[in-house]
């Protein structure tokens, strides 16, 4: 009953330059992850993306959570109850 | 004098070690009639009496030794762990261009699809789930 979901992820994955993506609900879970090893980091994801949604005080503004590495960029966006964290490289990964 | 609450304008017998001057024997009563008196029984009342000035110093370098022993063993709290760090050269990386805003939109259209596609889980149940008992 995944199988959207997993498609969906799959197909993100196509994207050169995504290494990585997670999927997590507002209490932590993890419905869905691909690539780098973000799965590890489920709570933390989406408590940042709860933080973050704190900071403003204008409700329909939906920040998003860029946390900026060497290794590339992670991306943060919460849309309703789940959680998504894409992790990007600044150049295209080449995969075998 | 029982030992309900009241203002004393009694100042203390001087000790032969104090210095006394003008103002010392000036602002005594004054600062007698500023703290309320203790009954007899209280334990502070012999410490503030009965203690020299050598007796201060004595207690205060005490003091002061136990402190420093008790601060050098508290060292688990010195070793505070160091804050995880995503660079080793930031000014590199806050310099550098910031996200671009189709890499925002891209994550956008991402999660939108991802709560699309759990919303659309459900349990397809093979078998009903009430089965309905006839008795002959």
């Amino acid at each position: 009953m995944e199988m959207t979901l997993e498609q969906h992820l799959e197909d993100t994955m196509k994207n050169l330059s995504i290494v990585g993506v997670l999927c997590t609900d507002s209490q932590g879970l993890n419905p869905g992850c691909h690539g780098t090893r973000l799965d590890e980091h489920t709570g933390v994801v989406s408590i940042l993306a709860q933080q973050a949604a704190k900071l403003t005080s204008n409700p329909p503004d939906i920040s998003v959570v860029c946390l900026e590495s060497d290794n590339g960029n992670i991306i943060i966006k919460k849309h309703d109850g789940i959680t998504v964290a894409v992790h990007k490289m600044s150049c295209p990964v080449t995969r075998t | 004098m029982n030992g309900s609450c009241c203002w004393t304008l009694a100042a203390p017998q001087p000790k032969p070690s104090m210095e006394l001057s003008p103002t010392t024997t000036a602002c005594l009563p004054l600062a007698q009639m500023s703290r309320p008196c203790s009954p007899p029984s209280s334990p502070r009342q012999p410490d503030s009496q009965g203690m020299e000035q050598h007796e201060y110093m004595d207690r205060a370098r005490q003091y002061s030794t136990r402190l420093a022993v008790l601060s050098s063993s508290l060292t688990h709290w010195k070793k505070l762990p160091p804050l995880p760090s995503l660079t080793s050269q930031p000014h590199q990386v806050l310099a550098s261009e910031p996200i671009p805003f189709s890499d925002l939109q891209q994550v956008s259209r991402i999660a939108a699809y991802a709560y699309s596609a759990l919303s659309q889980i459900r349990v397809d149940a093979k078998e009903e789930l009430v089965v309905q008992f006839g008795i002959p």
